[in-house]
C-alpha cells in the first residue's frame, strides 16, 4: 500500500484537486471512498472524466480498504479521497496508512448546527469528535488549500473555534 | 434534436466558481448589450455542488428549456465542481448540452448568433470558438511585423 495522500472532501474530485494536488503529491490513481457515492450510478460516470486523465476509481469504504492491502497497490502512488470525516476514520480504522490527511472542503449541511472553521470547512460538534479521533491515531491532520500552504494543525483550527 | 426554427433561441446557463459566471455576463452585455434567456449558477466556496446542480436544473426551468427547445449549459473549469454538477444535469436531461471551458471569445460567439440554432450546433460553435480564440498576440505582430518589413524591402 502507497497511499501518499488521505483528503476529506464533499466535493470529490474537482478542480483545486485536478488543478494542484494531483500534481503535487504525484498520484497516478485516484480513489474516490464512500458508500453511498460508489452506489449512484451519475457520479460513477462523471468522477472518472473529472480526473483529467488519471486513472480514477470509485469505491465502498470496504472495497478501498481491500484495494490498498493489495500487494499491487504498493507500485501505484495513492490518492485516496473520502467524502466525510466518518469515511476518513473508517479508513484508518480498517488498516489504512496514509502518509498524510488533509481536509480540503466540508459544505454545510442544511439543518445541522455547524461552526465554519475555514471559508469552506463546516464542522458540527459530531465531525468534530471524528475529527479528534482520527487526530488520535497518529496521522498528521491539516487542513491547506493550497499544497504550497503552511501545515496549519486542524485540531488547533477546531480548538480556535471553540470546538 | 431536430431542425429549430428560425425564432428559437435557445437558453444558456453558465456555470463556474465565485463570481465568474456574472463576471462573463457582465463583460458579454458591455459588448452585446443586455441578453435575455441567460442565466448565471456560481458554487462559491461553502458551496454544496448538489445545491449547485438543482440551481441548474431550477435556472433551465424557468427559461422553459424542454427537449423541443433544448438549452446550453457553458461551464468554467472541466472537472470542476460547477462542470461536474452540469454534467449530472446533462445525464438527466439529455436535451441539454454542456461545453467545459467558459471564455469570453466562447461566449460572445454563441450569444451574438443563437437564433435558429439547435443546442447541439451550438455546442459545436461553442468549441470551435473557445479554442480557436486563443492567441499568442505578441507573436502574431511581430510576424506581421517582418512580414511587412520584408515586403517593404522587395518593393
Amino acid at each position: 500500500m502507497t497511499v501518499v495522500h488521505l483528503r476529506i472532501d464533499n466535493r470529490l474530485i474537482h478542480g483545486q484537486v485536478t488543478v494542484k494536488w494531483v500534481g503535487a503529491v504525484r498520484t497516478d490513481h485516484l480513489i474516490v471512498a464512500n458508500d453511498v457515492v460508489a452506489a449512484d450510478e451519475i457520479q460513477r460516470m462523471i468522477l472518472p472524466q473529472a480526473a483529467r486523465g488519471v486513472k480514477t476509481s470509485i469505491f465502498t469504504i470496504d472495497q478501498a480498504l481491500q484495494y490498498c492491502a493489495k500487494p499491487g497497490s504498493s507500485n501505484e502512488r495513492i490518492l485516496v479521497i473520502a467524502k466525510f470525516p466518518s469515511d476518513a476514520l473508517r479508513l484508518l480504522q480498517g488498516g489504512l496508512e496514509p502518509q498524510e490527511i488533509n481536509v480540503g472542503n466540508q459544505a454545510p449541511t442544511s439543518g445541522t448546527k455547524f461552526t465554519m472553521v475555514t471559508r469552506s470547512i463546516a464542522v458540527t460538534a459530531d465531525d468534530a469528535r471524528i475529527y479528534r479521533e482520527l487526530a488520535g491515531l497518529g496521522t498528521p491532520l491539516t487542513s491547506r488549500m493550497m499544497p504550497s500552504d503552511k501545515h496549519a494543525d486542524f485540531i488547533d483550527l477546531l480548538a480556535k473555534k471553540g470546538l | 434534436m431536430s431542425e429549430a426554427a428560425d425564432d428559437v433561441e435557445v437558453p444558456v446557463v453558465f456555470v463556474g466558481h465565485a463570481e465568474f459566471p456574472e463576471g462573463v455576463r457582465s463583460a458579454v452585455e458591455m459588448i452585446l448589450g443586455p441578453q435575455r434567456n441567460l442565466s448565471t449558477v456560481q458554487l462559491g466556496p461553502a458551496g454544496d455542488p448538489a445545491d449547485c446542480a438543482r440551481q441548474i436544473g431550477q435556472a433551465l426551468d424557468q427559461m422553459r428549456v424542454n427537449a423541443q427547445v433544448g438549452g446550453l449549459i457553458l461551464a468554467d473549469l472541466q472537472g470542476g465542481s460547477p462542470s461536474n454538477a452540469a454534467a449530472a444535469v446533462f445525464l438527466e436531461r439529455p436535451f441539454v448540452r454542456v461545453v467545459a471551458g467558459l471564455s469570453l471569445p466562447m461566449a460572445l460567439e454563441i450569444l451574438a448568433d443563437r437564433q435558429g440554432r439547435t443546442a447541439e450546433e451550438l455546442a459545436g460553435v461553442a468549441v470551435t470558438a473557445g479554442r480557436e480564440s486563443v492567441t499568442d498576440v505578441s507573436r502574431a505582430l511581430t510576424a506581421a511585423a517582418s512580414k511587412e518589413r520584408s515586403d517593404g524591402s522587395r518593393a
